[in-house]
């Protein structure tokens, strides 16, 4: 009887065998995957169309594999905070500098040869951060409803023309907006600046820095506050507007980027640091992505007029941390009681 | 009890059936699948194989042939002095060009840049970008690398951009003096793979990197590099199925880029479940089977065994006439006749026994009375009283006569007689013992004559009597010995009382039926005894009491059966 057992359940394992064809699948194909030390990962905020031709170009040209996630400036920082024990990503590409600068306790500091060929004044003070492009504030206007001679820095955005009909976003969320402010008050020499600004916008905002350009271009809003880059991408693809920079003079205030600190691919992520701050990718951001470049050495494309040809304020990156918090609830107390005022 | 113990037999038998059906169904359905789906699956891999082998070795032998074109290019001086910017593009330039790729354009648009980017000539017919970053892209991996440089262009879903683009730069001394571009089209690679890859599957070309450039269905391009390279990336490993689809990858070396070829398995998805359906329907039509089989085996078999245990079940009560009719000719059947007959041995046995048993107590009986028949005797007897009567010898006469009597009446054949005729034979012995006693005793007769018709056993007075005689009479000079009958409730007791010295006490009560022992003492009281309870029961039978004066009484009881009722029994036996 046992022995028939033994026979029954070597059938039944047989069958089970057979049915289930349980050969485990081999691992196919590892001599493709990238070995660990030709991997980076990137936390970027950059559109698609930034980001992308840098990144062929690099994989192309290094071998190493990029792995990007995208989020916005402050999502990714906060994470970025989060995950400082242990960071998921190796760099993190994008945000003006400001807000690199508040988070500079994430980031390894890292002094790239090349930055011998980057203009000083963008450079961070101990290499926290690495700047990228860099992006002056312009005031813009639609070319159809407003003459070039009415708008020519930022004393003009008071005409009465223009009340209620400037373009400009909540600097508690847009980043470019809050430079933007912080521009206008360091170049403006009127008394209560802040004041004067809030009642000029009449209290509306809008919700963020993207809706500026089109709320110029199609009318909406007569001017408008935003960086150099996007208003030259708007003209160059055809809008009715046109960038001024204010005669007071302006900020230029970088972009950039930083490697995390304990990050995983430390070595591949300055190798990144390099190329983008090299001269091949400075001369492509002029060239095809109206970015304006933060090396000396690139000749500024034709749409750009040369930064020394620009007036600028001294926009001091540290101060502007310090006072953000306070600057933005006076921001929003002006903002409401103009708000009233005009309802 | 018994259907449980058999319950579990039909369930045995269900299981066996079940077992013998089944597994080896499964085991041929499931091996045959099996076989079938590996044997297809290796079909299609070598298919595959060999597939993406003819991609990869097309596309180096368009690699090679772009090579050998921009080498010839490098090579005539016209183009060397057009790119020094010494020459313009005249139709001669052209057809120098033309004819040096003339096996090449229609696989690849051939261009000439000069050293700073700028388009020089092309054979293509489309407009090209006029200048091209040296510094950047595909012209400045060619200033890079001694030999042709690719790179991946524009999306797979582009219809006029180029998908491919090579660039070889030619060199004077050393230095750079201009690149050969050769851009491929979607078109262009349309015709260069779909011969090879066929229509049932599907080609998708990504750079190492796993983007996607090119795809048989532009669609699929992106959504398949993505899989791989996720999969690379997370698992290190590529992807080599995935829903109803097998993917099998191979890089071409020379231009750095990776083939994936997508197959359709044909044993996957809705084939298995049909397959498996029909396997299930099978094994349910199986089951269905043995269940129905084993169900009719074993009623089969139950039933002839049931029957069989209801006539044991009937035998064990004591019924030997049960019969089990045979109704079929197999074991079963036999099994039924040789129990019949089994039965019917028993029951004639049982017969037999009975009726030896009755004849043993006949020749008993008659053996006991036979002991009193010796037939010669008669007859001498006869011869003596006739030799007395004529020698006028009268008590010889008396004597001879009556034991002739006694005799005859003993030899007769009939076991019982009326007590009357008892009576007369109990008269002609008492004469005889008259004259040998010489009257010493005196008998007395108290029988009344209601009674003078019950039939009792032949001579069963004589020897109480005589018994009487020879105890109670022998030594004593004078004695009476009275008989009496009497009838109550239907048991006639016959009582011989003597007034002799009686029986001793421990003779008393009931008749002890020891046989008698050595010397014949009271044989004659042991065989009345025996005739009385062999033919009537142990209820009746002899019983000794003392009398009122100290005498022997010996009683017999007996039912009364009178002698019409006899004869009424002897005519309904006949």
């Amino acid at each position: 009887m046992s022995r028939f057992r033994a026979i029954l359940v070597t059938l039944l394992f047989l069958l089970t065998t057979a049915f289930t064809g349980c050969v485990p699948e081999t691992a196919v194909g590892a001599e493709y995957a990238p070995t660990d030390d030709k991997r980076l990962i990137i936390y970027t905020s950059h559109k698609t169309e930034v980001y992308e031709p840098l990144i062929r170009e690099f994989e192309e040209r290094t071998g190493i594999w990029v792995e990007i996630i995208s989020g916005g400036t402050n999502e990714l920082l906060e994470w970025i905070a989060e995950e400082q024990d242990a960071p998921r990503a190796d760099l993190m590409f994008g945000g003006g500098v400001e807000n690199l600068e508040a988070y500079k306790d994430c980031f390894l500091p890292y002094r790239s040869p090349e930055l011998d060929l980057v203009e000083s004044s963008f450079l961070s003070k101990d290499f926290s951060w690495t700047p990228f492009s860099a992006n002056p504030i312009v005031l813009i206007y639609n070319t159809k409803l407003v003459d070039p001679a009415e708008l020519t820095g930022w004393n003009d955005m008071f005409r009465e023309s223009f009340l209620g009909s400037i373009a400009f976003a909540d600097p508690a969320v847009s980043g470019s907006c809050f430079t933007g402010l912080a521009t206008y008050l360091l170049a403006s020499d009127t008394d209560n600046a802040m004041l004067c600004f809030a009642n000029a916008l009449a209290g509306h905002q809008l919700e963020g820095s993207g809706a500026i350009i089109t709320n110029v271009a199609n009318g909406s809003s007569l001017i408008g506050i935003t960086i150099e880059e996007a208003a030259l991408k708007a003209m160059r693809a055809g809008n009715d507007i046109y960038l001024v920079y204010p005669a007071e003079g302006t900020s230029c205030v970088p972009d950039g980027a930083a490697i995390l600190q304990g990050c995983a691919h430390e070595s591949n992520a300055k190798l990144f640091m390099d190329f983008i701050i090299s001269a091949d990718v400075q001369e492509y951001l002029e060239r095809e992505l109206c970015r304006r470049s933060v090396r000396v050495d690139v000749s500024a494309s034709p749409d750009l007029i040369p930064l020394s040809q620009i007036t600028q304020v001294v926009y001091s990156i540290e101060s502007a941390v310090d006072d953000r918090d306070h600057l933005l609830a006076e921001w929003s107390f002006y903002v409401s009681e103009a708000k009233e005022g005009s309802e | 009890m018994n259907g449980f113990k058999f319950r579990s037999f039909r369930f045995r038998l269900i299981a066996a059936l079940l077992v013998t059906s089944l597994i080896p169904l499964l085991l041929c359905s499931a091996l045959m699948l099996e076989f079938f789906r590996l044997r297809m699956n290796s079909t299609a891999s070598s298919a595959a194989a060999d597939t993406l082998v003819s991609v990869s070795e097309t596309l180096r032998d368009l690699s090679d042939d772009c090579t050998s074109a921009a080498e010839a290019l490098a090579a005539n001086p016209l183009f060397a002095l057009l790119l020094q910017d010494m020459i313009s593009n005249t139709t001669t330039v052209n057809r120098s060009l033309f004819d040096a790729t003339a096996n090449l354009r229609s696989r690849s648009d051939v261009s000439i840049y000069n050293a700073e980017g700028l388009l020089c000539c092309s054979t293509s017919g489309s407009p090209l970008s006029a200048a091209l970053p040296v510094n950047w892209g595909v012209l400045n991996a060619a200033a890079n690398s001694d030999s042709i440089a690719w790179i991946s262009t524009n999306s797979p879903e582009s219809e006029s951009g180029a998908l491919l683009r090579g660039a070889f730069a030619i060199r004077s001394d050393g230095a750079v003096i201009g690149y050969v571009l050769f851009d491929v089209t979607r078109s262009q690679l349309t015709d260069l793979f779909g011969g090879i890859v066929g229509t049932q599957n599907d080609l998708i070309i990504t750079d190492s990197f796993f983007r996607p450039v090119y795809s048989t269905k532009p669609q699929l391009a992106g959504s398949i590099a993505d899989e791989m390279r996720e999969s690379l990336i997370v698992h290190g490993s590529l992807v080599t199925r995935s829903g109803d689809f097998a993917y099998t990858t191979c890089k071409q070396d020379g231009t750095g880029f990776v083939c994936v070829l997508r197959q359709q398995i044909l044993f996957a998805g809705q084939t298995q479940r049909i397959l498996t359906s029909i396997s299930v329907v099978s094994v349910v039509i199986c089951l269905f089977i043995s269940l129905v089989l084993s169900l009719r085996l074993s009623e089969a078999m139950f039933r002839p065994i049931r029957s069989l245990q209801e006539a044991i079940a009937q035998v064990e009560k004591n019924d030997l006439n049960v019969e089990i009719p045979a109704e079929t000719c197999d074991e079963f059947g036999r099994l039924n006749a040789s129990f019949n007959k089994m039965t019917h041995a028993l029951a004639q046995n049982q017969e037999a026994l009975l009726q030896n048993e009755r004849e043993l107590n006949e020749a008993q009986i008659r053996m006991l009375q036979a002991q009193l028949n010796p037939h010669f005797l008669c007859n001498t007897l006869d011869t003596m009283k006739w030799i007395s009567k004529i020698n006028r010898i009268p008590q010889v006469a008396v004597m001879s006569t009556n034991l002739a009597d006694i005799l005859r009446f003993c030899i007769s054949p009939e076991q019982f007689v009326p007590l009357s005729r008892e009576l007369e034979v109990l008269h002609r012995y008492i004469e005889i013992q008259e004259i040998r006693l010489s009257e010493r005793f005196s008998f007395l007769l108290d029988i009344p004559e209601s009674l003078y018709d019950c039939l009792v056993p032949k001579m069963i007075l004589q020897p109480i009597v005589e018994n009487s005689i020879l105890h109670g009479i022998a030594d004593s000079p004078a004695g009476t010995i009275t008989v009496r009958a009497s009838a109550e409730d239907g048991i006639l007791t016959l009582i011989v009382e003597d007034d002799g010295p009686g029986y001793s006490n421990e003779m008393l009560g009931s008749y002890h039926n020891d046989p008698p022992g050595p010397g014949g003492h009271h044989l004659g009281l042991y065989n009345i005894n025996t005739i009385l309870k062999k033919h009537y029961g142990n209820r009746f039978g002899l019983t000794l009491r003392s009398g009122t004066n100290g005498g022997a009484v010996t009683e017999g009881t007996l039912p009364i059966v009178r002698e019409e009722h006899r004869q009424h029994e002897k005519a309904s036996d006949r």
